[in-house]
């Protein structure tokens, strides 16, 4: 039964690779109107420190107010538990909304740069979450909502890998949908790409650029706070900072690495999280000196992927070729393997 | 721009108030929100900070203890404050400090009490800033000839370096049952004045960091080069400036300097390696920097300040009263948020005087995911002006 352990890996990684996925699909839509959010390390664990106290709390006080026979009294355990995560989902959102918000403002109204407002937000959101979470750490009582999709989840291979998952796993896999089919085959999705391509084009064409980007920065906000929310409803279903920091790097790295593009990005964080199952495998017959060097591959991997999509060094041996081949590789490079970065990407645009 | 000369008194004054204004008004807003979050935790607000300052500031030893936090917090800013010049985001200072301890340790776990000081301690500086200057080379290799951002480089190269330590110090270098080195000989150490904690070696070796450093942006043609390529790499480049070999340059400094952050931390604050051997100083270098707006002369006093919290706060997390017993992770909030504030209320700043200011005083605007120049300013800066004079 080799193929059950396969089968029930991969699923692994589709399930965990769900929060990454939707910090980095929300943070390409930031990037793709040409803010660049940083602090996406730190408003993760933060999100996921509000969904978490946020769950706990709202399911305590039903239980209590259920025992002394209140308003609630009619609700089965079943309906508290998706009360009081719908709650902790709403006030993650909130929060990546307000962190995105804060560096989008930053930006447009105070001309700020926006890495350094970025990269302090995320210093500060991860001391905050620490701060106030501190005494909360590895606490449990986190309930999986668990929802395989009738019909489809019986079809072989594919059913137990895809489609017998938690809600939150479906919401990473049509986020990537969604927001690719918005970005590359709508109307509003292109006044988005025009909008961090060419802002001066798109403003001279009527487009609202800065309001533009303040949308974008609040869609993707809240896509970057359900990924922190995912992390301890689903994940890890309890809270620890040290879990979650890194991760966030990780997305922003996705982010280049899948050239912008909702698909390559969803297929990087399944190259990372295949990597991390494999490294998690190796575990068990490692000594703990050995273990700590293994750990470092999924960065090693990160400044790999990076260099091979961003250095001039593909395209120079793509030359060095048989033209035959350069007609088939070029273009398999080109849509694989390149990453265009939007091209006002980080900078401010005066409307004035 | 060109005031009349009676008009400079008053104006420089307004200039000073000016920039002040926004930085008291700043830290005056984050203390009152952290005050709200302690009242709402049932703390009291006053008497945590009372308890901070006395906790810092009350004894001698204690203001020794503030002064040798500051040391290594300076000592990176001074670094960084080469690299922000050039428009560089050297994030991976975190890992540069790390490779420095280790390489400092490389030698100093095999001294004897019967070495001599002299010949010892000069190698194991030396090993610790060659070590950071490499691990900063890798980042500045990967940008200038991969294109990868400094930033994500850093940020990989940071975890990797944190890796690297935590399996020496479970491994070959792992001695006893904790995850640490056995403390070092004492020729291995930093020498300390008798009755306090603090280190002339160090302070010295700092101070002359920050000086030369503060020569190099005010008055040398590569401090120039380098603020003209935080300015606008591509104008930099067109005058001749080097910017790719600059690149490299600047970040090797920094990792030295950086490295040495790392010697100190080893051979003198903990006197063994342990796995947290950093413990973020690195990143509050990098605060320190935003928070003085590469503005070098203010460095050590604010340095001074930081230094303060930590100290203070660590203190306030063994106070025996509850009520102003606080976590010592809430002055790492109270640093950023600080930081934040006065980032945002030099903002806040534009649109009540309504002139821009000078763009000078600015953290550089790199693009954090390519190289992409800002669209060509309208009129030359004055620093490119003055390199296109004097170079």
């Amino acid at each position: 039964m080799a193929d059950d352990v396969l089968i029930r890996q991969l699923a692994g990684i589709v399930a965990t690779g769900a929060p990454i996925i939707l910090a980095a699909v929300g943070e390409t839509l930031i990037e793709r109107a040409g803010l660049i959010n940083l602090g996406l390390d730190g408003t993760l664990t933060l999100a996921a420190f509000g969904a978490f106290i946020t769950v706990l709390t709202v399911q305590t006080a039903l239980t209590a107010h259920q025992a002394a026979g209140g308003l609630f009294a009619a609700l089965s355990p079943g309906a508290i538990t998706l009360l009081a995560t719908l709650i902790g989902v709403l006030v993650a959102m909130l929060i990546g909304v307000a962190e995105s918000l804060l560096v989008a403002y930053s930006s447009i109204r105070l001309k700020r740069s926006q890495v350094a407002v970025g990269f302090v937000l995320t210093l500060l959101c991860r001391d905050l979450a620490i701060f106030l979470g501190g005494s909360y750490r590895d606490l449990g009582g986190i309930n999986v909502i668990f929802a395989p999709i009738p019909f489809l989840k019986d079809i072989p291979v594919v059913g137990p890998i895809i489609f017998q998952h938690d809600i939150f796993t479906y919401l990473s896999l049509l986020a990537v949908i969604g927001a690719s089919i918005w970005v590359f085959r709508t109307r509003p999705g292109l006044v988005l790409r025009s909008v961090g391509e060419r802002p001066e084009t798109a403003f001279a064409r009527g487009t609202a650029v800065n309001r533009i980007r303040y949308r974008y920065a609040m869609m993707g906000g809240a896509l970057i706070g359900l990924g922190g929310a995912v992390y301890t409803l689903n994940v890890n279903l309890t809270w620890n900072e040290s879990s979650i920091s890194g991760n966030g790097w990780i997305a922003l790295a996705i982010v280049i690495f899948g050239g912008w593009k909702p698909v390559r990005v969803m297929f990087g964080v399944y190259l990372v999280a295949a990597l991390r199952a494999v490294v998690t495998a190796l575990q068990s017959s490692f000594s703990p000196a050995i273990i700590q060097i293994i750990n470092t591959l999924p960065w090693l991997l990160m400044i790999g992927t990076l260099f091979l999509v961003s250095s001039p060094y593909l395209e120079r041996l793509l030359y060095r070729l048989p033209s035959r081949w350069q007609t088939i590789a070029g273009p398999l490079v080109q849509t694989l393997l390149r990453a265009k970065p939007p091209a006002a990407l980080g900078t401010n645009f005066d409307e004035g | 721009m060109n005031a009349p000369s009676s008009q400079v008194q008053p104006t420089r004054l307004r200039k000073a108030a000016s920039t002040t204004t926004p930085v008291v008004i700043a830290i005056g807003v984050v203390l009152l929100l952290i005050g709200l979050i302690l009242v709402l935790l049932g703390k009291n607000p006053i008497g945590a900070v009372v308890e901070l300052l006395r906790g810092a500031l009350g004894d001698a030893s204690s203001r020794a203890d503030v002064v040798m936090f500051a040391l290594p917090i300076l000592l990176s800013a001074s670094g960084l404050l080469i690299t922000f010049s050039a428009g560089l985001w050297n994030i991976g200072i975190e890992g540069q400090i790390t490779l420095g301890a280790i390489g400092a340790t490389l030698l100093a776990r095999s001294v004897t009490a019967t070495d001599s000081p002299w010949l010892v301690l000069p190698v194991e500086i030396l090993l610790a800033m060659i070590a950071g200057a490499l691990w900063a080379g890798i980042a500045a290799l990967l940008r200038v000839y991969g294109n990868v951002s400094e930033i994500f480089g850093g940020v990989a190269l940071n975890f990797i370096a944190q890796n690297i330590l935590i399996s020496l110090l479970n491994g070959p270098w792992k001695a006893g049952t904790y995850s640490s080195t056995a403390p070092f000989a004492v020729p291995a150490l930093f020498p300390g004045l008798p009755s306090t904690r603090l280190s002339p070696l160090a302070i010295a070796l700092s101070l002359i960091a920050y000086a030369i450093v503060f020569l190099i942006l005010r008055g040398t043609h590569w401090g120039l080069q380098l603020k003209a390529m935080g300015r606008n790499p591509r104008s930099a480049l067109l005058l001749g400036v080097r910017t790719q070999r600059n690149t490299i340059a600047a970040m090797l400094v920094c990792g030295a300097l950086a490295g040495l952050v790392g010697a100190i931390q080893a051979l003198f604050t903990r006197g063994k390696l342990i796995p947290d051997i950093s413990g973020g100083i690195g990143f509050l270098g990098i605060l320190l920097v935003l928070l003085v707006s590469l503005r070098a002369a203010w460095l050590p006093l604010i340095a001074l300040l930081l230094a303060i919290v930590p100290v203070g706060g660590l203190k306030l997390s063994m106070a025996l009263d509850s009520s102003i017993a606080l976590d010592s992770s809430l002055g790492n909030v109270f640093q950023s948020a600080v930081v934040l504030a006065v980032l945002l209320g030099n903002g806040i700043r534009l649109p009540l005087t309504g002139h821009r200011e000078n763009p000078s005083s600015d953290p550089p605007d790199s693009s954090a995911q390519s190289r992409a120049v800002s669209p060509a300013p309208a009129a030359e800066s004055s620093v490119t002006t003055e390199l296109r004079h004097g170079g």
